[in-house]
């Protein structure tokens, strides 16, 4: 038991060192000058060469590699992550100013998306309808070949311009949170909606399933009762699937409702070569995922006893 | 004790006397399938009475449970014909309605128990829903009380400690009565079993068999059981119903004396069940050289002896780190296989009989002990013998399909071997593969085939056919006919047979089937826990069996022990 | 070597014969695939697409770069099919002339991805067990890294540009090709046909080649066309943010990112080319579907 905790564990600590060893390789080593790329495309002309060896000499770009990654993994050890290059803030400042709107959105749009999926799964599985059947299990895969930025302005178009429900744009205020809101929960939902639909019908038809009819149960009962918690299971390991798909989408659906966030961030980042910020979402996304990927390690033996008795006999 | 009396007033007039179930003229069509799988089916069956179903696969008898249960897929419909439970016609009941009878009137016994008990719920609440989904007045501590009572009846002595597990800590036999407690939870007056021992050991499904015949006893139950198994069905059944290609072909009573069956499947069918023959198949056509086999052990055992295990053990770990446990699959086991005869392991599984096979080809080495073929102990080889040691020694998987590689054509997977060994090439090669194919009975056509394209007795002819490729002297088969039917069972252990006796072949023999032991082998060994509890000549085992548990063994051979008689009056 | 007998006839085994599986010729194979007139369609828009990219001339007589402002805002029409944006340039044209850009990065994309990924893919499931544990740990950190703000970090490090955008999105497929790869290699090499390939005497070289390999790809090339639609999404998806090919030159993402300025007054310059993204996008994962059907 413990043994399989620390293993857990470990493997988070590992993810998570690696992510930010890989984006240092990226970032730091790969450019060919990683002086040049400290600075704003467009100043580069106005910084004379004397300034960029002082920078350089700041920041270490003249020690060696190894010394470079071992001086700023200790110091990232120690919660210093760099400053960035735009505004100067320490990198930390910077997430931590416009992480919780994109905290709040990724929420609500899970929430919406787990919903969606749901509905779609349960649906697909009842119905005796069986166009209804073939038309809800043809959902999914559309939803994720839809691009999240038409999706976006598609909802824009309706119902901020022609029905003037909704802002356009805006971080203030609940009504500009809804179509934000609709615009990640929809791509998000596929593949929840993909993986649901397929075990509630492959659930639907394994044998227990014919036990529990044979014993009396109706169809909503067998499907509530029995199928429900067997095919919700192996949702939760694609939990880091839908974490990637809910910050990808963020940054997307941040620029196109112009929102604070943490994709607004990386977008704004990746577009003024803001190295020190980039690494440090980087860095970011990959604790959620790890620290994500070991509560599911963590709940799933509780919720499956075929799980928790390989566990404690190891 | 609960009483056969319903707590629930059944809907539709449905009575518990007279005929509980009745098909009639049913016919059952898949979308897709131009033929209708079931087809002017009828049966009843009447309280206390066990009607067997038996039918080879694509039979049409799953079907015909699943539209006796009202489970069909949606993709399949009852295109004309009834179903009538105690004389109420269920045949376009709705859900809702059938849903009422289902546990009260019917209950199923299903044919795999480790999948049909749902994985995250214990045994004890699976039972009781049974009973509430039928009475919700029911307080919770007396629905434990009566759900508890069904454990103690379907033959679970330690019902309190069984009522709080979930079904993987359960053996296969324990599961197989949890759901017989499932299907008796609201006490039912029809039983509906579908295969419900195919998936157990003889040992286990003997005891399963012998409970369900005494609960129809006790209860006065009418019983379906659907089975592929002949043996089963003749031993257990007043009635017999045969199945082929989705027709009733005959239906027989069973009496004390030998059935007379018309119809030629029947017949064929008696005659291919190992159950009922007693006597080694003979080899038709031509013989090799060598003589009778038995004949020629006899002359001279020692030099005879082509294979020889002796002492050996073979050692798993279960688990890591702290908890890991070394689990002795193979503990000592001693045996000879004599040339040019057929030498069989029998045991039920978790005997080990698979880690001999293994490791008697190579496959894996003993932990201790050794392995001598043609008096050379072949855990030491160098390369090049041990390359020799692979052309003369080959192996036959139990399921053929996953032995064959799926993207190779037939007439590439015989020419393999012989390109390997670099024996041959060109038309030499292409002579030799038509002759290999010819020779397990297919014709030429199949050699463009792909294993995907083939039958399950058509693969294994290829598998026996790869294996003879390169002239070898030993060939080990691993429950080579175990997941064919049983004529087609029959038809593979006639060409093992002939072959043989063309090429004085020698054979180690894997099964779990004492009765296809007894239709190929000379000698067997017979495994329980890794450990050779008896061996002896074929005959000798079961005219006099020693120890108690090849005694065990033979007494669950299903099938009327006036078997010989039975064979004798049909071939 | 002794040569084995005549055939015998056997009644039993013709019997057999009777309920083997139908062998499944090309042009049945074909007939199935025309009874299902959705793949189809998608076999049509795909090879329409790449035709574009291969043959642009022959589709549009527009030139994409050039537009006559006083057809500015046009709505589509006969004439101007997509309509016309801001500088009176043909929507249209724009679009198939696009296409070159998008699917050049989305091809340099899966092929990056396909090579890479399915090398290691095999060597890490054929090697022993260390080495394939460390090699699946990174391949793994790959994917604790979501997709396209990977693709960013790369475009980050390597600057903007059509090319840049490909290597980054077919960097960042490499994990899942290695995995499906690996775990179908693993798969093969325990399979009980490869056993036998090795209990007949076979050498791993021969057995890696004639058995695992072919085995193995299959499911790979699947993953290749569900890969090609994902690709599609990511470039476009970079193209849309800015990343991609600079603004005068035509492409899908892009011109969306355009058209967006005006999405209130002419909708269609943003809508339209979105929606050929998607339409691509759902035309090449119904293919991905079907050849994953067929596998089984």
């Amino acid at each position: 038991m413990l043994r399989y905790l620390a293993g857990k564990v470990a493997r988070a600590a590992f993810v998570v060192w690696a992510a930010y060893t890989l984006s240092f390789v990226l970032l730091y080593l790969l450019p060919v000058n990683a002086v040049d790329l400290l600075f704003n495309p467009n100043e580069q002309q106005v910084i004379t060469p004397a300034v960029k060896a002082k920078i350089a000499d700041y920041y270490g770009f003249n020690k060696p590699a190894v010394v470079q990654y071992f001086d700023r993994l200790w110091a990232a050890l120690h919660g210093d992550m760099g400053a960035s290059v735009q505004s100067g803030q320490p990198v930390w400042a910077e997430i931590g100013s416009v992480i919780w709107p994109t905290i709040a959105l990724a929420l609500c749009a899970l929430l919406l998306a787990v919903l969606i999926a749901f509905t779609i799964a349960f649906t697909a599985s009842y119905t005796r309808q069986r166009w209804l059947a073939n038309l809800l299990q043809s959902l999914p895969p559309a939803t994720v070949s839809v691009p999240v930025f038409l999706i976006g302005l598609i909802l824009i178009q309706v119902f901020a311009f022609r029905l003037g429900w909704f802002p356009p744009m805006g971080t203030t205020g609940a009504a500009a949170l809804v179509l934000p809101l609709i615009t990640l929960a929809i791509p998000v939902s596929g593949p929840i909606a993909q993986l649901l639909t397929d075990s509630f019908l492959t659930e639907r038809n394994s044998p227990y399933v014919v036990t529990a009819i044979a014993k009396g149960g109706t169809r909503r009962w067998v499907l509530v009762r029995e199928v429900f918690r067997n095919a919700s299971l192996p949702a939760l390991t694609i939990a880091g699937i839908i974490l990637g798909n809910l910050l990808a989408g963020a940054v997307v659906v941040e620029t196109i409702y112009s929102r604070a966030g943490l994709g607004r961030l990386t977008e704004t980042a990746v577009g003024t070569k803001d190295i020190p910020i980039i690494q440090g979402v980087v860095v970011v996304t990959a604790t959620v995922f790890a620290v994500a990927n070991l509560a599911v390690d963590l709940i799933y033996p509780l919720l499956d006893p075929r799980l928790k008795a390989r566990i404690v006999t190891s | 004790m609960s009483v056969a009396t319903a707590r629930t007033a059944l809907p539709g007039g449905i009575r518990r006397d007279g005929t509980l179930l009745q098909i009639s003229g049913l016919q059952v069509r898949y979308e897709i399938e131009p033929v209708a799988a079931v087809q002017e089916v009828s049966l009843t069956v009447r309280p206390g009475e066990l009607v067997g179903v038996v039918g080879e696969s694509g039979s049409g008898k799953t079907t015909v449970v699943r539209a006796a249960l009202g489970v069909l897929p949606f993709n399949a419909t009852v295109v004309s014909g009834q179903i009538a439970y105690g004389g109420a016609d269920v045949t376009h009941w709705r859900d809702r309605q059938l849903a009422r009878v289902r546990g009260p009137f019917v209950g199923y016994v299903p044919q795999d128990p480790a999948t049909s008990l749902n994985p995250v719920k214990k045994i004890g609440r699976q039972v009781a829903e049974g009973i509430l989904l039928h009475d919700r007045r029911l307080k919770a501590p007396e629905v434990r009380e009566l759900a508890l009572g069904k454990l103690v009846t379907a033959g679970l002595t330690e019902a309190e400690r069984v009522y709080d597990q979930y079904p993987h800590e359960l053996s296969g036999g324990m599961k197989q009565r949890a759901l017989i407690a499932i299907a008796l939870a609201s006490d039912p007056a029809l039983l509906i079993a579908d295969e419900p021992t195919s998936a157990l050991d003889v040992t286990v499904q003997k005891a399963i068999l012998d409970h369900l015949d005494q609960l129809r006893a006790r209860f006065n139950l009418g019983v379906l059981l659907v089975t592929h198994d002949l043996g089963i069905a003749t031993e257990r059944a007043s009635r017999l119903v045969v199945m082929q290609r989705g027709r009733v072909v005959e239906e027989l009573l069973v009496g004390k004396e030998a059935p007379a069956p018309q119809h030629p499947y029947t017949r064929r069918l008696i005659a291919a069940a190992p159950s009922v023959r007693s006597a080694r198949l003979q080899p038709a056509g031509p013989t090799g050289p060598t003589g009778p086999a038995e004949a020629r052990a006899a002359r001279d055992p020692e030099a005879a002896d082509i294979l020889v295990v002796d002492q050996v053990s073979k050692h798993y770990r279960i688990g890591h780190g702290r908890g890991a446990a070394n689990f002795a699959a193979v503990a000592s086991a001693s045996f000879a296989v004599a040339r040019g005869t057929t030498h069989a392991i029998v045991g039920e599984s978790g005997a080990g009989k698979t880690t001999i096979a293994r490791l008697a080809v190579g496959l894996q080495t003993p932990d201790s002990g050794t392995i001598r073929f043609e008096g050379a102990d072949t855990t030491s080889l160098s390369a090049a013998a041990r390359r020799e040691f692979r052309r003369r020694v080959q192996f036959v998987y139990q399921n053929p399909f996953s032995s064959l590689d799926p993207s190779f054509s037939v007439g590439r997977l015989l020419a393999e071997p012989l390109q390997v060994h670099q024996v041959l090439s060109g038309d030499g090669l292409r002579q030799r593969v038509r002759e290999l194919v010819t020779a397990v009975r297919l014709d030429h056509s199949y050699l463009s085939r792909r294993p995907a394209e083939l039958s399950g007795g058509q693969a294994q002819r290829v598998a026996i056919a790869r294996a003879l490729a390169l002239n070898p002297q030993l060939v080990v088969l691993d429950e080579p006919v175990s997941s064919l039917d049983v004529s087609v069972q029959g038809q593979v252990l006639q060409l093992l047979v002939d072959l043989q006796a063309r090429h004085g072949l020698t054979y180690l023999f894997i099964s779990h089937d004492l009765g296809v032991v007894r239709l190929i082998a000379d000698t067997v060994s017979v495994m329980r826990r890794g450990q050779v509890v008896e061996d002896g000549p074929v005959s000798r085992i079961f005219a006099d069996p020693r120890d108690p548990y090849t005694r065990t063994l033979i007494g669950a051979i299903p099938g009327p022990s006036g078997g010989s008689q039975w064979h004798a009056s049909y071939t | 070597m002794t040569a084995l007998t005549e055939p015998i006839d056997s009644p039993e085994a013709a019997d057999e014969v009777a309920v083997a599986r139908p062998v499944a010729s090309p042009l049945r194979r074909a007939l199935t695939a025309v009874r299902s007139p959705t793949l189809v369609i998608a076999w049509l828009i795909v090879l329409t697409v790449i035709a574009w990219a291969v043959a642009p001339q022959l589709f549009t007589h527009s030139n994409p770069l050039v537009g006559n402002p006083e057809q500015a805002f046009e709505a589509p029409s006969w004439h101007h099919l997509f309509g016309t944006d801001q500088l009176g340039r043909d929507m249209f044209s724009r679009v198939v002339y696009g296409s070159r850009n998008t699917l050049t990065a989305t091809l340099y994309a899966v092929l990056v991805g396909f090579v890479a990924g399915g090398t290691i893919g095999l060597l890490s499931g054929y090697a022993d067990g260390t080495t394939d544990a460390v090699v699946m740990r990174f391949i793994d950190v790959l994917l604790s890294v979501p997709t396209l703000l990977l693709a960013m970090t790369v475009v980050a490090a390597l600057g903007y540009g059509v090319l840049n955008v490909a290597l980054a999105v077919g960097i960042v497929s490499i994990a899942s090709f290695a995995r499906v790869m690996r775990s179908q290699v693993l798969k093969v090499v325990q399979s009980e046909y490869v056993e036998a390939a090795r209990g007949l005497g076979s050498r791993w070289p021969r057995v890696l080649v004639l058995h695992v390999l072919p085995n193995s790809v299959r499911s790979v090339l699947s993953l290749a066309a569900l890969e090609f639609g994902t690709a599609v999404l990511a470039v476009a998806t970079l193209g849309f943010l800015g990343y991609g090919a600079p603004p005068p030159q035509p492409e899908w993402g892009l011109a969306v990112s355009e058209g967006r300025a005006f999405l209130d007054t002419y909708p269609w310059l943003a809508l339209i080319p979105g929606a050929v993204i998607a339409v691509v996008v759902l035309a090449s994962n119904r293919i991905s579907t079907a050849s994953r059907g067929r596998r089984r």
